[in-house]
């Protein structure tokens, strides 16, 4: 039995176990572990593959010697060598990450290791130009990077629809080809990566009859689970229908681009009264990787703190319990109600034409609403101090001239955001309530 | 005792208004420039209110009652310079060869009149360069915002040579520059001759020891005689705690009461009306042009596209900040302080670079506009350039109009469905309208207060598609 046939046994076992309230959570005796069996190394829930993966978009830059930014190559290596030492071996990447060097960078660390240490995940991004000739080039050439003969995760990228897989994959004739390099063993699984609206899911779980997916990248949380917001498919519900096809998931945005890294203080001194030893960034993955159909759950390590911390709480892995399950939905209702953007900071937006930094201008807000630092108006504490301080963060944040109030609402960013923000009227949401608060004309 | 009283007070004044160029304590020490002698004559001049007067009259008064007292405490750049002497005295006592000793000078009379000469005639002239250069507390403000980096290229050697100059005299000949360069020591000097008070020398009491002539930075005090020359006294009381046998002491000088001619200072006065010559300005910033992102087959993800710094433009009229009135009075009353361009939050003032305003400042909205709500350049002028202007009222003033090139605009050039200018305007003076098929911005004149929000906002780079062109005279709607 392969390892592919595993992943499907052991997967349709797990749905058949029963679905609970939440869909199947693991018991803490339930946990695979990898070979060492250590506590030194993250567990495996499918043989072969840690359970923490490694995304590779938002690898550490720095300046080169002209004052570009460049991905720093030095970092990445020591971040990619402590992440196998632990048993991290799942690396997904695309051709378009970071201005197209991200699989560059992460080739070149991960060649200094064998082959058969590391599992390559990366993506037919087609997204400007979805002829056959491309996304064949597109594909030949991450192979080739990746100097490797085989690509062992392979993913339609961000399918956003049901015309969307058409157009880039569908209609083109690059699915035939994709499920005979399935065959002749260089892709060794092919699935795909979604942000879409549920009918779009559902449209291609219906497409699995015929094409056979191996897995599934969603967006997965504990704010997603049941409040994606907008356009976006609740994560249970695409959770719950891929076990019950038995095909494995693979986890994105477990973080939300880092929002579930800091919540409110009241959240946080929740979450600290259980475990006053974990981050709060720990619960976020506690949460995905208590799923036992979670093949891997990505996290975009930027820093050596990162991969420590998710180290720290995978390594001795403790599922979540029922109550804890109960108070991180109680904290997903709350920040349900908060006026968010939702931006996980993708960056597939950028650049923006205008030279904005929308992902930045978004960051900064959302991360105010949470922080409770955003202004209120001349009756709340310390007004004057807080405004004051709030712009100068604003200036600090999002240098003058890529700031929202630069938007001049072409558009050309709606299409490309995988979370479906509105961003040219979320900018001037913004800018409008930045204005406020400089004029002090305050809307009752 | 007065020694101490003066040094604490100059360490206050001194202080904050060094605290103020670098940008800080505008809201609780702000007035403190409106007490400097230059910047209350400018305001004085053209457009005399009972407060301005006053100052003006007070700072006079002061000086013919106590003497140059002014120089000691409130002018920074008299400080900067005792601040060198003391370093230099402190340094004295432990090494050797830097331990000096001041000795009494003549009164440089011919330099101190050429200097006053040119610098009225620079006054009337209207050649404000000159102005600026000597005048004490503006150079003091030129050396503070250089360091912090807010001073252009000019302001920056001016700064230096200031430095230097002032520096070197204070440690050589103490304060020679106050009693032989400096206008408004010169000014004052000439009234502070007949001062009610003064340091007086009780000849009963004096050993003729000569410590109080070679400790006198002022080189004020004639050894032997003990006459003193109270044009250069500046009221810092070194002698009387130097004097071992306590035969100096500050009070009434026999013979001076009632007289009050104040020379000099009516030819200031006299300055008040000028020509002036408004040729247009001609400021070119190189601006780095880099493309825009290249066609790709790959659209990859991330990074921040290039922004084209906006290019500094030709404005004629020039901009001057809503208080101003009108751009005449601007540049012949401002003595190129730089504490307007320091207080700017809104990086629209900086240092000029023409000729005829060099050192003054001068507006733009390349790098921001000048915001509804932000008074404060008005809040801090000490010379009147810019007058106070209420929260209020600025959005009701006219300082310029905005003009459109249609063949820079997107909108108008169907690149954009762009309107960012008439969604910000602030006074609703901008549509967007149907011309020829193409939509463009239209200003409705009277509206528009020329706030430049319209201009900073545009996309076009680096010349936006809408500009404003200054107002000779400020209208008040």
């Amino acid at each position: 039995m392969d390892r592919r046939d595993f992943i499907k046994t052991s997967a349709a076992a797990a749905a058949v176990t029963g679905l609970t309230l939440h869909g199947e959570i693991l018991r803490s005796d339930e946990i695979l572990r990898s070979a060492q069996n250590d506590k030194n190394s993250v567990p495996q829930h499918f043989p072969g593959v840690g359970v923490l993966g490694y995304g590779c978009m938002r690898w550490p830059m720095t300046k080169d010697a002209d004052g570009g930014e460049v991905i720093d190559q030095e970092k990445v290596n020591a971040l990619v060598d402590e992440a196998l030492a632990h048993g991290v071996n799942y690396f997904d990447t695309s051709p378009v990450y970071l201005r197209g060097e991200s699989e560059r960078a992460t080739a070149e660390a991960l060649c200094r290791h064998p082959r058969e240490s590391w599992l390559l995940a990366t993506k037919l991004s087609n997204f400007a130009n979805a002829t056959y000739e491309n996304s064949v080039m597109m594909y030949r050439r991450s192979l080739e990077i990746f100097k490797t003969d085989h690509i062992d995760y392979y993913l339609l990228h961000a399918i956003g629809s049901a015309e969307d897989f058409k157009r880039r994959f569908g209609d083109t004739g690059i699915m035939d080809f994709l499920l005979k390099e399935r065959e002749k063993g260089r892709i060794r699984h092919l699935g795909f990566s979604i942000h879409s609206h549920k009918e779009g899911f559902d449209s291609m779980m219906e497409l699995h009859p015929k094409y056979h997916w191996d897995f599934v990248q969603i967006q997965m949380n504990y704010i997603d689970w049941t409040h994606a917001g907008g356009r976006n498919t609740n994560a249970d519900h695409m959770y719950n229908e891929l076990t019950a096809r038995g095909i494995p998931v693979v986890i994105m945005e477990p973080l939300r681009g880092g929002a579930l890294a800091s919540l409110t203080k009241s959240q946080t001194a929740r979450l600290k009264a259980v475990e006053p030893d974990m981050s709060v960034a720990s619960w976020a993955f506690r949460f995905v990787g208590s799923f036992p159909n979670v093949l891997t759950a990505l996290s975009g390590m930027t820093y050596k703190e990162h991969l420590d911390d998710n180290l720290k709480t995978f390594c001795d892995f403790k599922p979540l319990s029922e109550e804890e399950f109960a108070m991180l939905e109680e904290i997903a209702d709350e920040q349900a109600k908060f006026p968010l953007v939702g931006c996980t900071g993708c960056q597939y937006c950028m650049p923006c034409p205008y030279g904005i930094d929308i992902p930045g201008v978004f960051r900064f807000y959302d991360r105010s609403v949470v922080d409770g630092t955003y202004i209120k108006g001349p009756g709340q504490e310390r007004y004057a101090r807080a405004r004051k301080r709030f712009l100068a963060e604003y200036d600090k944040a999002v240098e003058s001239v890529r700031q929202a109030d630069h938007c001049i609402s072409c558009g050309k960013c709606m299409s490309s955001c995988p979370q479906h923000i509105r961003i040219p009227r979320e900018l001037q949401r913004i800018d409008k309530y930045i204005e406020e608060i400089k004029q002090e004309k305050f809307n009752p | 005792m007065l020694r101490k009283t003066r040094i604490c007070l100059a360490a206050l004044c001194f202080v904050g208004i060094t605290l103020l160029f670098v940008g800080i304590g505008r809201d609780w020490w702000g007035w403190l420039p409106r007490l400097q002698l230059l910047p209350a004559t400018m305001r004085v001049i053209s457009g005399a209110t009972l407060g301005n007067v006053a100052v003006l009259l007070g700072i006079l008064l002061l000086t013919l009652l106590l003497g140059r007292i002014y120089c000691s405490v409130l002018c920074p750049l008299g400080v900067f310079q005792d601040l060198v002497i003391w370093v230099r005295r402190t340094l004295g006592k432990r090494i050797k060869p830097l331990r000096k000793r001041f000795k009494f000078n003549k009164e440089r009379k011919a330099v101190r009149y050429i200097v006053i000469g040119a610098f009225i005639g620079a006054l009337v002239a209207d050649i404000q360069l000159i102005v600026a250069l000597l005048g004490p507390y503006s150079a003091y403000g030129r050396m503070v915002s250089s360091i912090v980096g807010k001073g252009a290229a000019p302001v920056v050697i001016a700064a230096c040579v200031t430095a230097v100059v002032t520096v070197l005299c204070a440690w050589f000949w103490g304060r020679a520059y106050c009693n032989t360069i400096c206008p408004v020591g010169t000014v004052l000097g000439s009234i502070s001759r007949f001062s009610l008070l003064g340091i007086k020398v009780d000849k009963d009491k004096c050993v003729k020891c000569g410590a109080c002539s070679r400790g006198c930075k002022a080189s004020c005090i004639e050894e032997g005689t003990l006459r003193i020359d109270r044009s250069r006294c500046v009221d810092c009381f070194d002698c009387i705690d130097t004097c071992k046998a306590g035969a100096l002491g500050f009070g009434r000088i026999p013979g001076q009461a009632g007289n009050d001619r104040k020379a000099g200072d009516d030819e200031k006065a006299d300055a008040g009306r000028r020509a002036f010559l408004n040729t247009s300005a001609v400021l070119i910033a190189g601006a780095a042009a880099a493309g825009i992102a290249r066609a790709q087959e790959m659209k990859v993800d991330g990074g921040l596209a290039p922004v084209v710094p906006k290019r500094a433009l030709d404005r004629d009229p020039l901009l001057v900040p809503p208080g101003a009135d009108s751009v005449k009075d601007f540049y012949r009353r401002c003595t190129a302080c730089q504490l307007c361009v320091t207080a700017c939050p809104n990086k629209v003032l900086r240092p000029s670079t023409d000729l005829e305003h060099l050192l003054q400042p001068c507006m733009g909205y390349e790098k921001g506009f000048c915001r509804p709500e932000c008074t404060a350049c008005s809040d801090i002028c000490p010379a009147g350039a810019i007058k106070p202007v209420a929260r209020d009222e600025k959005t009701l003033i006219r300082i310029g109009t905005a003009v459109v090139d249609a063949e820079l605009c997107l909108a108008a050039l169907g690149e954009a469905g762009c309107g960012n200018c008439e969604r910000h305007c602030p006074t609703g003076a901008i549509s967007m309208v149907k011309v020829d098929g193409k939509r463009r911005p239209v200003i409705a004149e009277e509206q528009c207060i020329g706030c430049g929000k319209c201009e900073y906002l545009c996309p076009a780079r680096p010349v936006s598609a809408i500009t404003v062109r200054g107002l000779e005279e400020h209208i008040r709607k």
